[in-house]
């Protein structure tokens, strides 16, 4: 008989979140792509210190 | 729960957190309203300093340190099933903090403490301040050692077993307070109290400064790491599942313990008196730092996508509708997640070495901190009050209605304040500024976002005191409910034992004095056997 955590991390082996995975995807692509935007659409642009 | 002395002590820490609360939420609408300039009448660089000053101690310091306490007790006296160590000592510490706050609080109402929570100098305030604030610090100590006792005790009660998940990070985060707070009483101790006593006629800014970036970093975590005790402990329960992973819980507050600590130099990107290397390598830090939150926020939204799937949820996103947003846990966790990718997001742009120079003392900087500390910490803060509230009073809240309204418009109101923040910041706003006094194309640009922060101002103070009046009122004429306990997510005790690296400290105590010794211990020597200039203080 499996003990409660070893069943409990059974149930989490076959448990696949991957509605969770496609989400922080799209965070991490939202947050790169700002990022990008930042650096090369704002802070380059502003050219260097006069 | 335990006896009505216990939870006296709980209620008293939550009541001077949530007290302090209130005040600085009236505080902070003045302070949108007097730099706005709206009001000609309110303008008034002497009163919105000493304000600021004010708002940054009762939220930074006062509000955090009370419910980190009051919050600390609570998980270890029904986490471990064991009673309170030393109740007396528990309150002496509530005691010596208390003193210490209101000892701060002569100088910040009277002007003379202006130089707002960051006390950097050669801003100079009355020792009052500094001597109040060290003894709101040592006070918390006492907590540290508490915490620390218990750990101790149960483990040596428990051999072989996991010592359960909100003690270990209840733990690793007196462990980590007490690493954090050493940076700025060093500073406090020997430089700020003498100096200011007129004991030094001059110090050190740059070793000040140093001193405090050690702190300034962690403290963050000090703050947040309740907040991560309600995600893993709390918020899977709410939400009618389990936690999808107790050891990924584990490896994250043990890495939040440890590179919290060395990073603090992307503070002082700008500053003349450290080098380029050690900044780059605190730099390499920040960005490492973001993994605990990441393998939280997976975790997190796996363990609310198992729930939403066990409610009927279905497709990719399909889980995200059926959980029970109308439980303020479950609310709260969605919102301050939300909160935090945003503020994340402004976290990135200020460690980014290069780009830091773009929003480095502009109005992003509060706008960023904003939305992680009020936005992400205290919502969450707001939420284990709901949810530990009917265990403490003994009573039920008096509405279920009105917690979900008073998160969503804290959360609507945090948005509305740090946007057009941000925006302020990347126009070339400075931050720490009064209302301007001249016109000119740059400034009247800034107008139209001001006003607007003074909507979300509102709606936050809205907010605020709506919260205080629920728990209030709950506590007071709430419906009895004599057997609520505190309910931990999915808490079955392993009978397989972690990693004993999952379930002990020692050895990740040495890897920290290891890399504290690495990234702070050359930048702190140099100030000893090289020749630096003393600056005199700019005082009230």
């Amino acid at each position: 008989m499996a003990l409660p955590h070893e069943k409990e991390r059974s149930d989490s082996q076959e448990f696949s979140p991957v509605g969770t995975w496609a989400l922080l995807c799209l965070i991490a692509a939202a947050m790169v792509a700002a990022w990008l935007f930042l650096y090369f659409g704002v802070f380059l642009p502003r050219g260097t210190v006069h | 729960m335990t006896d009505s002395g216990f939870k006296k002590l709980v209620l008293s820490h939550f009541w001077v957190a949530f007290g302090a609360f209130g005040v600085a939420s009236v505080l902070g609408l003045y302070q949108v309203v007097e730099r706005s300039g709206l009001i000609p009448a309110l303008q008034s660089p002497k009163v919105y300093f000493a304000s600021v000053s004010t708002h940054g101690v009762l939220m930074a310091y006062v509000l955090t340190t009370f419910f980190v306490m009051g919050f600390g007790y609570l998980v270890a006296v029904s986490s471990l099933k064991t009673p309170l160590w030393n109740p007396k000592l528990a309150w002496v510490g509530f005691g010596v903090s208390a003193f210490g706050t209101a000892l701060a609080a002569i100088p910040l109402l009277t002007g003379r403490g202006s130089v707002l929570y960051t006390f950097y100098p050669p801003l100079q305030a009355s020792a009052l301040l500094y001597i109040g604030a060290a003894l709101l610090v040592i006070g918390s100590w006492f907590w540290c050692v508490i915490m620390l006792v218990m750990y101790g005790q149960w483990k040596k009660g428990h051999p072989g077993e996991t010592v359960p998940l909100p003690m270990f990070a209840n733990t690793a985060n007196a462990i980590l307070w007490l690493w954090t707070s050493a940076g700025v009483a060093l500073e406090v101790v020997f430089q700020l109290i003498p100096w200011s006593l007129g004991l030094m006629d001059t110090v050190d800014v740059g070793l000040a400064r140093t001193l405090f970036a050690w702190t300034l970093h962690p403290i963050v975590y000090f703050w947040l790491i309740p907040a991560y005790i309600a995600l893993y402990s709390f918020v899977p329960q709410a939400a009618g599942g389990k936690l999808f992973s107790h050891e990924l819980g584990r490896v994250a507050f043990i890495m939040l313990l440890i590179l919290s600590l060395p990073i603090g130099f992307h503070h002082l990107y700008m500053d003349p008196q450290q080098g380029k290397g050690f900044k780059l390598a605190h730099g390499v830090g920040t960005f490492l730092v973001a993994l605990p939150t990441l393998i939280t926020g997976f975790t997190i939204s796996a363990s609310l996508e198992k729930a939403g799937r066990q409610a009927g949820g279905t497709g990719l996103f399909g889980w995200i509708g059926t959980l029970p947003w109308r439980d303020p846990m479950v609310l709260a966790a969605i919102l301050a997640f939300g909160m935090l990718i945003a503020g994340g997001f402004g976290g990135i742009v200020n460690a980014s070495y290069a780009m830091n120079a773009m929003i480095h003392n502009t109005a992003w900087v509060p706008g960023h901190f904003h939305l992680i500390f009020a936005g992400t910490t205290v919502i969450l803060y707001m939420a284990i009050a709901y949810y530990v509230w009917p265990s403490l009073t003994g009573r039920t809240l008096v509405s279920r209605t009105l917690p979900v309204i008073q998160l969503w418009t804290w959360f609507i109101g945090m948005t509305i304040l740090t946007t057009p923040w941000h925006i302020l910041g990347l126009l070339g706003q400075p931050r720490r500024i009064s209302s301007v006094v001249y016109n000119s194309v740059l400034t009247l640009a800034w107008t139209p976002y001001e006003l607007a922060m003074i909507v979300g101002g509102a709606i936050l103070l809205g907010s605020a005191l709506l919260f205080l009046y629920i728990l209030w009122k709950s506590q007071t004429a709430g419906a009895p409910e004599a057997n609520a306990e505190i309910r931990y997510a999915g808490y079955e005790e392993p009978e397989t034992p972690v990693p004993v690296l999952l379930n002990d400290f020692k050895l990740w105590n040495r890897i920290i004095l290891a890399l504290m010794l690495v990234n702070f211990g050359y930048p702190i020597a140099q100030f000893f056997f090289t020749k630096t200039f003393g600056s005199i203080g700019w005082g009230y």
